[in-house]
């Protein structure tokens, strides 16, 4: 493995999540709303929001609450969040376990399905088995996907009376109660993702099928299983991949709306709570965290790449 | 294969939680109530906290001098009786002794005079210092259980101001270095524990609570549920056993469910469209009439609140309040509102932006409604729903025509029109101004007298409702669900939380 990749590539990211950051600060500048009007509602006075803006900091200039805000967060203290009061770091600390695990279950959920459909609707092109699916994948990208929580809700929960509408438990405390939780969500985004999924394997398939190996493969009278393990999906997965990576960051602006509907304690519902509050700490906090992991995943995507194939160089 | 060694243990998982989830349904602990709020908290302080989720926690973790009792009246609670100088400039305070605060502590009146200076303090950024008697007030401890506030205007109604849950005496234990109080120390019957961020927390029983067997659970587990539909399965579903609101549209269905109690009651609220007095045409009271004939309040409490509303024909008061003034001329009418226009010289209408919010869907569903309802009468609208942020700011700068919005928890009737009318209020967001109305509000705060009080704002009420800067549209309902065995639970008018006298039965 080339470590002068590896590294350039962790250098590129740490200026990446900086970006981020930076560039997340100053939108929330930029946007009209001030967090001291939102806290103490429509009816205080404007004393009272000059007096709070003065607690609160938020009349320093740009630059110097922004490198305020990165010396602090570079020695692991995100500050307290302008509305509650309460230290940040716990709070995003809290919240990221719960959001990987919805979306690795979510993925694992979208693959699943999307892996067999795909695979299937390649290989039967036009045939019912192909159309069906299609259509399916067509409605999947289609529904929105905190109708398809609510539907879901109403269906499983309380006609069916099977799994929890909604809320949490830690993995560690109870794995059955966790599980009973994160299915209903999982779901819905898994859903939702693997009808993207499905489209991707499908034409990845479809390219490396009509490809001449494939042909050779099959000329020298290899049994069709081994066609498609071995020579076709092996070589699809290259594509697959990068479209998983994809699929991955897609899926965390995702989980916004389904932590909604569900009641999920995860990093999006955080997010959106601290944008619509104007909280910058607990937003600044929440977006470095989800960056950070967004870049990691892209990282770990390019190094697959060398295990899928040995071929590839990076420059 | 591949994908059948990937499919399997996901079906394995399935399989399992269905049989775990069948195994474990009926759960529930001796005497913790289970409660789904349908919003987040936004912070914990009660001096500086606005929004109705954060007191639906803390109107049961701290207390003040005066509350109001289930029939919103006035009554005892940290003081236990009250008077006023004869020249109407000192309010003397009696508290109630062998008080606790949670953490053991007796309250006294330094508790109380620390407080209320943190309320007046402007580096607390609180929005309740008029509550407490405004900027001037000065609260001393005359002994350990005797306090007095001096205003330097006779104030007849501070014991019905103080009457809130914002203006909390708490233990200085509770402000921790940056001057922020994270969790406060108070001397209600629950203690918040096990705090999760805005998510989850635990109220459990003050040990040290003053009053003789209260509260009667031992523990309330509070969880937040945003979205109407998952709520309602919560509680259908076991997962819960009371929720704070229900969706307007599912009141009737879940009435008709034998495993529900649903509690409806008439809102100390109202919704309304504030507009701009300072921009044309708007400035013409008559254009303004005619807004408020054009209106037709059965649709946008259709539209808005499922049904689920009294229309407000004339001032912000229904009928059930003892404030109810009879003076209600805006009905439906919109060939009125035509003549109106007409008469203002705007006989081809004119063009208005509406400003409900996002962040609150039935004020951009009123809009829709009232889009129609206006371009009946010839006003062409565009409706502009930025989020709530963003919409503070425009409605604080007169930059809107006209904005969607309500007003909750309005006990007096000083509540209704002071406020939000008289000149240069720092509430006053539509740029309205009359100096008899001025006089009229100035002079009901200073009398106590209920028939002297009601005759004074019943002519404040004809001048406002007569010149319009706000439209009133209907007082919404408040709501709450519960399974039948939660007893004692009072759903009140004013929308307070409490969970002190509720239980479970069973």
């Amino acid at each position: 493995m080339n470590y002068q990749y590896v590294v350039q590539r962790l250098l590129l990211a740490l200026i990446v999540v900086l970006g981020v950051t930076f560039v997340v600060f100053m939108i929330m500048q930029i946007v009209p709303g001030d967090p001291a009007r939102v806290i103490l509602g429509p009816y205080a006075s404007d004393e009272s929001v000059a007096g709070l803006r003065d607690r609160l900091g938020l009349d320093r200039p740009f630059f110097e609450q922004y490198l305020g805000w990165l010396a602090k967060a570079a020695r692991g203290d995100f500050g307290q969040s302008l509305l509650n009061g309460q230290d940040v770091a716990p709070q995003l600390w809290g919240r990221v376990g719960p959001s990987l695990e919805l979306a690795l279950v979510s993925l694992a959920v979208g693959l699943a399905i999307a892996f067999p459909i795909g695979i299937v609707s390649a290989l039967k092109q036009g045939s019912l088995l192909d159309i069906v699916p299609t259509i399916f994948s067509q409605i999947g990208v289609s529904i929105p996907s905190f109708w398809m929580g609510i539907l879901l809700i109403l269906f499983f929960s309380l006609n069916l009376d099977l799994l929890p509408p909604s809320g949490y438990t830690p993995i560690s405390e109870d794995v059955g109660d966790w599980l009973a939780h994160i299915i209903l969500p999982a779901f819905t985004a898994g859903f939702v993702s693997a009808s993207i999924q499905t489209r991707f394997i499908r034409s990845a398939m479809l390219d490396v099928l009509n490809a001449n190996y494939v042909m050779t493969a099959r000329a020298k009278g290899l049994a069709e299983r081994a066609v498609i393990l071995r020579h076709a999906l092996r070589n699809a997965l290259i594509n697959i991949v990068t479209i998983i990576g994809l699929q991955i960051t897609a899926l965390f602006s995702g989980l916004v709306l389904v932590e909604i509907v569900f009641s999920w304690p995860g990093l999006g519902r955080l997010a959106l709570n601290a944008v619509e509050e104007r909280d910058y700490p607990l937003l600044q906090g929440a977006v470095l965290v989800i960056a950070i992991i967004v870049t990691i995943v892209n990282l770990l995507i390019d190094l697959l790449y060398f295990l899928l194939d040995p071929r590839i160089e990076y420059a | 294969m591949k994908f059948v060694r990937l499919l399997l243990p996901v079906l394995l998982l399935i399989a399992a939680v269905v049989g775990i989830s069948l195994s474990t349904s009926a759960q529930m602990s001796e005497n913790v109530l289970r409660a789904a709020h349908d919003a987040e908290w936004t912070g914990l302080d009660p001096h500086v906290a606005s929004t109705v989720s954060s007191f639906h926690v803390l109107a049961n973790v701290v207390e003040s001098l005066t509350t109001n009792n289930d029939n919103i009246e006035l009554t005892p609670l940290l003081a236990t009786d009250w008077s006023q100088s004869e020249d109407g400039l000192t309010w003397t305070f009696n508290l109630r002794q062998g008080v606790q605060f949670s953490n053991g502590d007796e309250m006294t009146s330094e508790h109380v005079v620390f407080s209320m200076n943190r309320i007046l303090d402007p580096n607390t950024g609180s929005g309740r210092v008029a509550a407490v008697g405004g900027a001037d007030a000065v609260w001393e401890a005359a002994d350990d259980y005797t306090v007095t506030v001096t205003t330097p205007a006779p104030n007849a109604i501070l014991p019905v101001l103080l009457a809130g849950r914002s203006q909390a005496v708490v233990h200085p234990d509770s402000v921790d270095e940056n001057g922020v109080i994270v969790v406060p120390i108070g001397t209600g019957p629950f203690v918040i524990s096990d705090l999760d961020g805005t998510i989850s927390m635990r109220l459990v029983k003050n040990e040290n609570y003053w009053q003789e067997g209260s509260p009667l659970l031992d523990a309330v587990e509070i969880s937040v549920i945003q979205e109407e539909a998952a709520r309602e399965a919560a509680l259908l579903g076991g997962e819960v056993d009371f929720i704070t609101s229900v969706a307007p549209q599912a009141v009737q269905a879940l009435q008709d469910n034998p495993d529900v109690n649903v509690l409806v009651s008439p809102a100390l609220a109202y919704k309304y469209i504030g507009l701009n007095l300072t921009r044309e045409p708007l400035n013409d009271a008559r254009v303004r009439q005619a807004i408020a004939y054009a209106i037709n309040r059965d649709d946008l409490c259709a539209a808005g609140d499922f049904g689920l509303c009294t229309p407000l024909y004339g001032g912000p008061i229904d009928t059930g309040s003892p404030w109810y003034f009879d003076y209600a001329p805006y009905s439906y009418d919109p060939d009125k509102a035509r003549a109106l226009l007409a008469e203002a010289g705007l006989a081809d209408g004119f063009e208005m932006e509406l400003m409900p919010t996002s962040t609150y869907q039935d004020t951009v569903r009123q809009a829709q409604v009232l889009q129609a309802q206006l371009a009946a009468v010839g006003i062409t609208t565009t409706i502009n729903a930025p989020e709530w942020a963003e919409w503070l700011e425009l409605e604080g700068n007169y930059r809107y025509d006209g904005y969607i919005c309500s007003w909750n928890g309005l006990v007096d009737v000083e509540h209704y029109y002071y406020l939000q009318h008289r000149t240069d209020e720092v509430f006053n967001f539509t740029g309205y101004s009359d100096p008899d109305f001025d006089a009229l509000v100035e002079q009901g705060r200073q009398v106590s007298d209920f028939d002297e009080r009601y005759a004074i704002y019943e002519q404040a009420n004809q001048i406002l409702v007569d010149a319009v800067p706000y439209v009133y549209f209907y007082n919404p309902a408040f709501t709450r669900a519960m399974s039948p065995n939660v007893q004692g639970y009072v759903l009140r008018s004013d929308n307070a939380n409490l969970y002190m006298d509720t239980y479970l039965e069973g």
